[in-house]
């Protein structure tokens, strides 16, 4: 007899396969609308909630074609404040708008009493923390009435007081909450580097079981960092850790985070075709053992 | 329930701590040999002091980047200047809104209250980041334009033409100024040397954004901004009310000759340039 699933992993399975995608900037829109190498598309909502014009007739274009989902930057779930009412309101009235089956943030906070500082900081993990956010998690999913998903953010500092690794403080989130998790493999990689973990461990002490999403990227170097700031290519030790998780979860979407320092779409089109044949190869992988264990069992329990 | 609300203080004064430090120069200045969290008794390591380097510069280039994007001619005009307006409006203004863009509201006022600092050599210099702003608001402004309909009075008798309705523009914003703004922008675009005196001319401006979501800016006279006026203050006016009320008007009337075709001409030109619509 298995463990009963939670209420988060059942709309997990009734949620659509939805591929590969891509996060629709305004830089490079026409030619992501006119691409036959994306499955979805991802918008940031805070630059489409209330707004009208180009923004607008965008979303409009994008939605008449994909499958569409929200990545917020400034819902700032980890903050001590009360939740913003108004936003949630707005993000509310988008994700009906697009009737997005799932939306995301990230596990970080943004503002301070109401003063947004648009950056995407750590929290100290603490036990607190993390029952702060679960709890707030948990309201906010609940509010949009769709599955939720927290992102693992790039970070450049621990912040002093924090009690616990990072993956064990994203897992007490996560599971206390019963949301989703948006995997960023490439956050995963920067992180490893700047502060010094193995991204291999962090991953094993996630429950991957909650990945819905996933985000590939590219990074940029200063003298002391990795910065996340999805403006270069995808470089190999990224694609390894892809090719891991995706071999360990049931994702729905992959996307290509592509947000600054655009080449030519070619390029970008490019990565897609390549993170496609990992996801294709994996998931028929994992399709044919699956049928294959399965034989094994029914022949194990075939009467003799 | 006690131990809930401690919790969420304890947090709350990290957030704190680390929102004074990134956001403020001199408490980053200082914090190491505070007494907080991030005091160098609690922090011996280097990593932190780096990172918090770090986070303080992306958030401080993040910020000029969108304060350079919504008032490039504010920067061109202010040079290195221009770092240490933002720096100041920021360290004194809360960005409260969540839009990335909205964090920028404001400057043309803090400007304007602080004249005698920053807008001694450039007297106009809040009206240029006022119009800036209107710009990018126009742009974004959330209300939607009725969709194209024919209602040219050449189409029409005179009293078909009198019952149209007159529907104002809602991205429409009209703004008075008191310097020449639009010879000045264009003085800033192509470079050309400013003088040293500036001399008032006002004007009455209007920003809008058009069906094809493209920003117009225009310079209204008397007239034009009055059949503005009455169009924002009733809702369903139609064209021959609207033009009732302009002969009405004993000051525009004597003033600016509304005479009929007068009247005609101007809310066909507020028609073509969309401020209004007549459907």
């Amino acid at each position: 007899m298995g463990l009963k699933k939670s209420a988060f992993m059942h709309s997990k399975d009734q949620l659509p396969y939805l591929g590969i995608g891509l996060g629709l900037r305004r830089e490079i829109a026409s030619e992501t609308l006119r691409s036959d190498k994306i499955d979805w598309l991802e918008i940031v909502p805070e630059n489409y909630m209330r707004i009208g014009g180009h923004a607008r007739r965008r979303l409009a274009k994008a939605r008449a074609k994909h499958t569409i989902v929200t990545h917020g930057v400034n819902l700032s779930i980890g903050c001590a404040d009360p939740l913003d009412q108004n936003y949630l309101d707005d993000l509310k009235a988008l994700l009906d708008y697009i009737d997005a089956p799932w939306f995301s943030d990230h596990l970080c906070f943004t503002s301070f009493e109401s003063d947004y500082m648009h950056e995407l900081l750590p929290l100290p993990l603490t036990e607190q923390a993390a029952l702060h956010v679960a709890d707030r998690a948990k309201r906010v999913q609940e509010f949009c009435n769709r599955p939720f998903l927290l992102e693992n953010i790039s970070y450049y500092m621990d912040v002093p007081g924090s009690e616990m690794q990072e993956a064990s403080f994203f897992a007490r989130v996560v599971e206390r909450a019963d949301c989703g998790i948006l995997l960023d493999v490439n956050n995963v990689y920067v992180n490893s580097i700047n502060l010094n973990f193995d991204p291999y461990v962090y991953l094993a002490a996630l429950p991957l079981e909650r990945v819905v999403q996933i985000h590939v990227a590219g990074h940029s170097h200063t003298d002391t960092h990795l910065i996340d700031t999805h403006g270069a290519p995808i470089i190999e030790p990224v694609f390894e850790l892809l090719q891991h998780v995706l071999e360990r979860c049931d994702a729905k979407a992959v996307m290509l985070e592509r947000d600054q320092n655009f080449p030519d779409f070619v390029e970008i089109e490019n990565e897609l075709d390549i993170i496609r044949k990992m996801v294709e190869s994996t998931y028929s992988c994992k399709t044919a053992r699956n049928i294959c264990d399965s034989t094994i069992v029914n022949d194990l329990v075939a009467p003799l | 329930m006690k131990n809930k609300v401690m919790q969420v203080d304890l947090l709350k004064e990290t957030e704190r701590q680390m929102h004074q430090i990134l956001m403020h120069q001199e408490a980053r200045d200082q914090y190491a040999d505070g007494e907080g969290v991030f005091a160098r008794a609690n922090v011996a390591d280097q990593a932190v002091h780096d990172g918090i380097e770090l986070y303080a510069r992306l958030i401080a280039n993040g910020r000029r980047s969108l304060f350079a994007s919504i008032y490039p001619l504010a920067e061109t005009l202010l040079g290195k200047k221009f770092d240490a307006l933002i720096q100041a409006f920021r360290e004194s203004n809360k960005a409260t809104h969540y839009n990335f863009n909205r964090q920028a509201q404001g400057l043309a006022q803090f400007v304007e209250a602080n004249k005698n600092i920053y807008a001694t050599r450039y007297p106009f210099l809040s009206e240029l980041i006022e119009y800036e702003w209107l710009e990018l608001q126009v742009m974004e402004h959330e209300g939607d334009l009725p969709p194209a309909s024919h209602c040219a009075k050449d189409h029409h008798s005179p009293e078909e033409y009198a019952a149209i309705s007159v529907q104002l523009n809602p991205t429409l914003i009209g703004v008075d100024f008191d310097y020449p703004i639009q010879d000045l922008i264009e003085s800033i675009q192509s470079g050309e040397k400013l003088p040293r005196r500036f001399k008032k001319s006002p004007c009455h401006m209007v920003f809008l954004r058009d069906r094809d979501d493209d920003q117009r800016v225009v310079q209204l006279g008397p007239i034009a901004r009055g059949m503005i006026a009455r169009c924002r203050a009733k809702t369903d006016l139609t064209v021959g009310e609207l033009l009732v009320q302009v002969l009405q008007d004993r000051e525009l009337s004597e003033h600016h000759g509304s005479d009929l075709e007068n009247l005609l001409s101007i809310i066909d030109d507020l028609s073509e340039m969309q401020a209004i619509f007549l459907v």
